[in-house]
């Protein structure tokens, strides 16, 4: 049983950002991944980093740094289940999730 | 060595925050408060353990001033010398990327990389020569950069340790290598080592200020102008070819750096009356700093010539006593008023031309 049948099936994930030095939402930075289009990698990649629970404790992390930083608002959709949304800075978000953030 | 011990003997952390103030502040501030005072408590010890490292062979007390002109200056009394490294992102997030200039190569033939460490040396000369300040920290430290971080992005930051640079998208933005940019990014790491300014609602928005202050005073004298020559802007050209606008923000004229179907229209207020309350932007941070950006436009022109001598000094010096990382703007502008009396006299033209320019903006001191 691999990490897409885990609880991914049909999740869409959509993503705005805003600030950073000019402190504006930067349109082009708007996405909607639609998780089930993508590569079977890819989708065991979203899987893994974009699921509410990892989501939620990255929130949590505290911020050393903050100064011109992204902010991310990110919504997860997923089957029937109400969207859940969450803030993150980009210096709460790991590299690599940066990286496949980058892809799309 | 590049310089003296006494660096340590004056960090100006040292000076800023007691610690049996930053001990309750870490106890019964908010949570981004605790934040910032266990992490300057940190700071304070390591100092205290280096001071005493070296405390038989640092200099006696320095007066105030004099004190931070004398980190900056080697043992034959010269100036001394950034250490900068520049590295390549290589269009990922991982920080800081791999190293291709170094203090001391010759340049790169890379134009990100040698605009990267050109920039950083200019902000290091400003900071150096006019106020006395060795690198961001007060010490010596390396100024580390990395250029071409992530892919298409649009943005440039300080870290906490380093600044880093996105090659914008070619849309909205075209590049983020631009004097004034850089020096409002290391603005941002003098600001911490200075006691910080915590990033939301009016402390923040000072924050963004002081950096693009200092960011444009970088440029300015980069150019060598005079008040009236420089177009007090920050970031100009570098939005994208097809966005309708000139720079991020400016200094003289806020709110009129851009007015794009986009990104809307460039918000910034210039007087109390326009402050904007908002929840996004840590409290709309990058938008009312047009404030105290405007407060200073003012005080330079009107004193007149070269605005990171006097007006400058004034800025560093109160940045230096703040000792308030929650400083409202009125606290700020208290504090510059305080700055301008110890370096102009009290009473004199100057403080009174700053008084008038903090009026104008809607603040009364
Ligand atoms: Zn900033």
């Amino acid at each position: 049983m691999d990490a897409i049948a885990g609880g991914c099936i049909a999740m869409i994930i959509e993503i705005a950002a805003q600030g950073g030095i000019g402190g504006f939402a930067a349109p082009n930075l708007n996405k909607r991944i639609d998780v089930d289009q993508q590569s079977t990698q890819l989708r065991r990649e979203l899987c893994k980093v974009f699921g509410p629970e990892q989501l939620a404790r990255l929130a949590r992390t505290p911020c050393n740094a903050c100064a011109d930083r992204l902010i991310y608002r990110i919504t997860i959709i997923q089957g029937s289940a109400a969207p859940r949304n969450f803030t993150l800075r980009e210096d709460q978000l790991p590299a690599q999730m940066l990286d496949l953030l980058d892809q799309f | 060595m590049c310089f003296s011990l006494s660096c340590a003997s004056h960090h100006p952390i040292t000076c800023i925050i007691p610690p049996h103030m930053l001990r309750v502040l870490a106890l019964r501030g908010d949570e981004s408060t605790a934040r910032m005072a266990r992490s300057l408590l940190k700071q304070t010890e390591k100092l205290r353990d280096e001071r005493n490292e070296h405390a038989t062979t640092g200099p006696g007390p320095h007066g105030d001033f004099a004190g931070l002109e004398a980190q900056a200056r080697s043992d034959d009394g010269s100036l001394c010398c950034p250490d900068r490294r520049i590295h390549d992102g290589e269009f990922k997030a991982a920080l800081p990327g791999r190293l291709l200039r170094q203090e001391g190569d010759p340049s790169a033939g890379d134009r990100d990389v040698d605009l990267a460490y050109d920039g950083a040396g200019d902000v290091f000369s400003l900071f150096a020569e006019e106020y006395g300040r060795n690198s961001l920290d007060g010490a010596g430290m390396p100024l580390i950069a990395t250029v071409r971080h992530r892919r298409n992005y649009n943005n440039a930051f300080w870290d906490g340790s380093q600044m880093a640079y996105g090659t914008g998208d070619g849309q909205v933005f075209r590049t983020f290598l631009e004097l004034s940019v850089i020096g409002h990014e290391m603005a941002h790491g003098v600001i911490q080592h200075s006691g910080g300014l915590i990033y939301e609602n009016q402390s923040g928005a000072l924050n963004e200020s002081i950096a693009d202050v200092f960011g444009s005073l970088a440029l300015q004298r980069r150019l060598g102008q005079q008040v009236h020559e420089a177009d007090w802007l920050v970031g100009r050209g570098i939005l994208g070819p097809g966005i309708n606008g000139t720079a991020l923000r400016s200094m003289k004229a806020p709110g009129t750096a851009y007015a794009d179907d986009m990104l809307g229209q460039d918000p910034q207020p210039w007087h109390m009356d326009q402050f904007l309350t908002t929840s996004d932007d840590n409290g709309g941070v990058h938008i009312n700093s047009g404030i105290p950006n405007h407060a200073f436009y003012l005080f330079c022109n009107y004193v007149g010539g070269r605005s990171w001598e006097l007006p400058g000094r004034v800025w560093y010096r109160a940045l230096q006593r703040l000792n308030n990382p929650m400083a409202t703007f009125a606290d700020w502008a208290d504090q510059t008023m305080s700055a301008a009396t110890d370096l102009a006299g009290p009473g004199s033209f100057e403080t009174v031309l700053l008084r008038r320019a903090w009026k104008l903006v809607g603040i009364g001191i």
